[in-house]
């Protein structure tokens, strides 16, 4: 159960122990963790669990898929090198310590 | 201590309730559900979880610990028969009453019935879990597959049941399949994909009458042709839950209804998802819809209200679907009379179409094309300016014309 934190657009910190191989999406809605919202379920269809990771942790990380370098495309808040789906990102014991930034809208 | 009831716990039950504890709302939260599964996101059912691709657990909405955590109280396998106004209680089938300080509900909606002419064998539906582990089941062992319907449900269920190795027809009473939903290309495009991957797709024909015969349905068209089918499924729309709601005197019209923030007439009662027609914050309109993305965030923002910070909706309405290894997305809510731009070659697997109103983008639906659908749906939101030339052109990104509202929002600013 590595512990990640995820971080609020201002700054509010939510620790979450969260479960290996659940999604990062998941791990963020099972605690309700504002700001993720994960509409379409975790199929990279609607683009609203973006988030930016931990740049330390990038390496760590499946690549994104040509559907989801799409999707980031088009989200709504700034799009950075580190953003990404956290749908699409399966949780391992080794991103204990990981920050995930929540951008301000996903709308 | 104060009690908020939730009736209903579907996807927009489970947001309601987590997104009161996340507007600090700390009393007293029972969510009540009639099916006897925790709150589960319904489109993988005719879609990975058919294919056998994803299992119950994986489709919960949220973990049984997080409502045990958040301190949220769930009564499963639980159906509301009445709601005392008066009394502010809902009485319950077993006989037992739930106090509430504030009510809300989210009842969902049902397969609409089809009656065929004098045979009475009705059809299966696609709505619930307890369905599709049924379907699930029987198409694993083989056989053929009838649909009646060729709309989201019937479509998506015949592609997953086509990857399966079922024989699949599908009838649709309409000239084309989606007729109700999207654009002639877009119909053109799902029918050509069915019909490539062996659908016997059949539009304009309706079943006149189904007959059970050596085990087997037999089911016979309005063109005199007859089917024969190990099973039949209908997928001819769902009607809003909203007879809990009209029998306690609140005002229903094809779904209880709403203002745009959720609010019923009754001040202690909101109502949010499919089984709401509401009036739509950022569409203007009295609308009714059905969609994953409608049911959360009109949770949330009956959440908001019940903690006294109603907020209307700003962006605009969304919705998807994925057939074989095709996703068609589509942003906005178009109009008839709106016009419809084609952009890129609708006879391809990867094209848009685009909808204009007065010089105003209202609308697109996306065939493989998740770029333009995310751009979309923040031009959509924004009220973009376009012109038909604009929508068309493969050479303009609409995430260009998007950067290029900002700045002239910004310059007049």
């Amino acid at each position: 159960m590595p512990e990640i934190r995820f971080i609020e657009a201002d700054g509010t910190p939510h620790p979450v122990e969260a479960v290996v191989g659940q999604s990062l999406k998941q791990a963020a809605l099972d605690h309700l963790v504002p700001g993720i919202i994960g509409d379409c379920g975790g199929c990279a269809s609607c683009g609203t669990c973006h988030a930016y990771i931990d740049e330390k942790y990038l390496p760590l990380l499946p690549p994104a898929d040509e559907n989801e370098e799409m999707i980031l495309e088009g989200v709504p808040a700034s799009r950075t090198s580190n953003s990404r789906l956290t749908c699409q990102i399966p949780v391992t014991a080794d991103m204990a310590g990981m920050e995930v930034q929540i951008p301000d809208t996903q709308f | 201590m104060k009690t908020v009831v939730i009736v209903g716990a579907g996807q927009a039950g489970s947001e309601l309730a987590v997104a009161l504890r996340q507007n600090g709302f700390s009393d007293r939260i029972l969510l009540v559900g009639a099916e006897r599964h925790l709150p589960y996101q319904r489109p993988p059912l005719s879609k990975a979880f058919l294919r056998g691709e994803v299992e119950q657990e994986e489709l919960r909405t949220r973990a049984l610990d997080t409502y045990t955590n958040a301190g949220i109280e769930v009564e499963l396998d639980t159906t509301a028969v009445g709601i005392d106004r008066r009394t502010r209680s809902v009485a319950l089938a077993d006989g037992r009453t739930l106090r509430y300080d504030k009510l809300a509900l989210t009842t969902g909606g049902s397969p609409r019935p089809l009656r065929f002419g004098s045979g009475h064998v009705a059809g299966r539906t696609l709505h619930h879990l307890d369905d599709a582990i049924a379907l699930r089941q029987e198409l694993q062992s083989g056989g053929t597959l009838l649909i009646i319907g060729g709309g989201f449900i019937g479509l998506e269920t015949a592609a997953a049941a086509t990857d399966m190795g079922i024989a699949v027809t599908l009838v649709e009473a309409q000239p084309r399949v989606l007729a109700r939903t999207c654009p002639p290309a877009v119909s053109a495009f799902a029918e050509r994909e069915h019909r490539d991957h062996g659908v016997d797709l059949r539009t304009g024909v309706s079943v006149r009458s189904v007959a059970q015969r050596d085990g087997a349905l037999l089911a016979e068209l309005s063109d005199d042709t007859v089917v024969r089918a190990d099973l039949i499924l209908t997928g001819v729309g769902i009607a809003p839950n909203d007879t809990l709601a009209a029998t306690a005197g609140l005002a229903t019209d094809d779904g209880v209804l709403v203002d745009a923030v959720a609010r019923t007439e009754d001040p202690d009662i909101v109502a949010a998802g499919d089984c709401t027609r509401q009036r739509h914050g950022f569409l203007g309109r009295s609308v009714r819809l059905e969609s994953v993305q409608n049911a959360t965030d009109q949770a949330r923002i009956a959440a908001r209200t019940l903690c006294g910070k109603p907020t209307e909706r700003f962006a605009a309405p969304w919705f998807w679907s994925d057939q074989y290894d095709h996703k068609i997305q589509m942003a906005g809510l178009p109009q008839t009379g709106d016009t419809e731009v084609v952009r890129g070659d609708p006879s391809s697997n990867s094209f848009s179409v685009v909808y204009l109103r007065n010089g105003i983008i209202t609308g697109l639906h996306a065939v493989n094309r998740p770029r333009d659908f995310t751009a979309a749906r923040q031009l959509v939101t924004a009220r973009a300016a376009m012109t038909g030339e604009e929508a068309a052109s493969e050479d303009l990104p609409l995430s260009e014309l998007m950067k290029r509202h900002q700045s002239t929002a910004e310059r007049s600013a």
